[in-house]
């Protein structure tokens, strides 16, 4: 089973807004996924990627002070280019923009749902 | 075989060398495309992914979309069907209170004292208020329920503003305020809901004397080519630019509201808009600061064949 193989695996969200991260939260440990850390903006998630290490960042398009591409691009420059996978999700039509994501470095890049099916889909992908 | 000279052989070695190096020149530009090219197609494949990738992104938000888009409407019906639930089992104590109170200030029931009959007056009072907003929220929610049924005719808007007149001409006397009629002509027949079209000068012309201190307030209708147009404008407070986009909004008081005589429910414009939009008229206002204020309102015009069309 794919999904066994990324159990233990450590997962990071940065997402600013609290419902929705607790929804992917929810959806991922229920999916078995039991590591699961979360950072709120921009500057903390990049502190926790230092401290962290996880194997994979869940990053969200529009963050308070910055947005997801410009994470995206900074944590590619700072560490290899295949290690941490990086997902990039929206929710808002505006800043859908997967082109962006590939080019700043994202291995994937999907809409953020209520049900976070699509979501799921990619993070089995990658680990 | 034909022996060539020296110098035949020099000049064919110079033209192979530069055959060569022709060649070696085209290899190389051959070599610079190739790798142009295949720079291009990762290119590509990264566009193509990533509007493949956009494409069911957007897919998926526009559902989630439409998915909040069905809960809010269903939160929606429960909220209309709520207040109008809460305002009927809101209603009936109320008439009851309303009932009991008046017999007691008739003195129906013995004489009762002056402090008693003041204490007595301010309970009547909002009670009162209290009953009015209840109706008007039953109306509002009955609009947006789509249960606020018109009843069509023909009306004369010239007689109808004329009879909501006389019952204000009392109220305009005792604070000192005259209530002029302006009739453009002798009758201006609207096809119209009389009752709730009662509604909406009342609401107007008790909004003109709650909000004028001194001078008029004018009645004005108008029996234009295409509609009935109706003007209740006053020589009030006046609306302030910034308040304007609110004025017909629910619940919404605003303003400077020292010594205004009555307490509104803030509900009562919203209810002129709702009624004139569902006779397809237009309700707007201007308003100058200290000068005062116009509500100007339109009617459907009564025709021959306005009751074929329906």
């Amino acid at each position: 089973m794919k999904g066994v193989s990324g159990m233990g695996k450590k997962i990071l969200i940065i997402d600013d807004n609290e419902v929705d991260l607790l929804i992917v939260k929810r959806y991922l440990s229920r999916a078995g996924y039991n590591e699961i850390i979360s950072a709120g903006n921009a500057d903390e998630g990049i502190k926790k990627v230092e401290q962290e290490r996880p194997d994979l960042i869940i990053l969200d398009t529009l963050l308070l002070s910055s947005n997801g591409f410009e994470v995206c691009q900074l944590i590619r420059e700072k560490y290899n280019k295949t290690n941490p996978k990086i997902i990039i999700i929206t929710g808002s039509i505006d800043a859908v923009d997967a082109v962006k994501a590939r080019k700043t470095g994202a291995d994937d890049y999907c809409a953020k749902t209520s049900d976070c099916v699509p979501l799921l889909e990619a993070v089995k992908k990658l680990i | 075989m034909e022996d060539k000279t020296k110098e035949e052989l020099i000049e064919e070695m110079r033209v192979l060398k530069t055959r060569i190096a022709d060649i070696q020149d085209l290899e190389c530009k051959y070599k610079s495309a190739e790798i142009e090219l295949k720079k291009a197609k990762e290119e590509l494949e990264v566009e193509t992914w990533g509007l493949a990738k956009t494409n069911e992104a957007i897919k998926f938000i526009y559902k989630e979309l439409d998915k909040k888009n069905k809960e809010l409407q269903t939160l929606d019906k429960l909220k209309t069907n709520f207040i109008s639930t809460a305002s009927h089992e809101l209603r009936t104590p109320l008439t009851t209170i309303i009932e009991s109170i008046s017999q007691v200030l008739d003195e129906i029931h013995g004489k009762i004292t002056a402090e008693q009959r003041e204490f007595l007056s301010i309970c009547l009072e909002d009670v009162d208020r209290l009953s009015r907003l209840v109706n008007d929220l039953l109306d509002i929610s009955k609009i947006e329920a789509g249960r606020f049924k018109l009843t069509k005719q023909q009306v004369d808007i010239v007689s109808l503003a004329k009879m909501v007149s006389v019952l204000f001409h009392p109220k305009a006397k005792s604070i000192g305020l005259e209530l002029r009629e302006n009739f453009c002509s002798q009758t201006a027949m609207a096809y119209v809901d009389k009752d709730s079209v009662i509604r909406v000068f009342t609401n107007l012309i008790s909004n003109a004397l709650k909000f004028t201190d001194k001078g008029y307030i004018e009645i004005l209708v108008m029996d234009k080519p295409t509609c009935v147009e109706c003007c209740i404008s006053d020589t009030g407070r006046g609306i302030s630019e910034e308040d304007m986009p609110r004025v017909f909004g629910e619940f919404e008081e605003f303003g400077n509201r020292e010594g205004v005589r009555e307490k509104g429910t803030g509900l009562g414009l919203s209810i002129c808009k709702r009624i004139i939009e569902l006779h397809q008229g237009e309700i707007w206002a201007e308003s100058t600061l200290n000068k005062g204020t116009k509500f100007i309102f339109t009617l459907p015009k009564y025709t021959e064949n306005k009751i074929q069309e329906e």
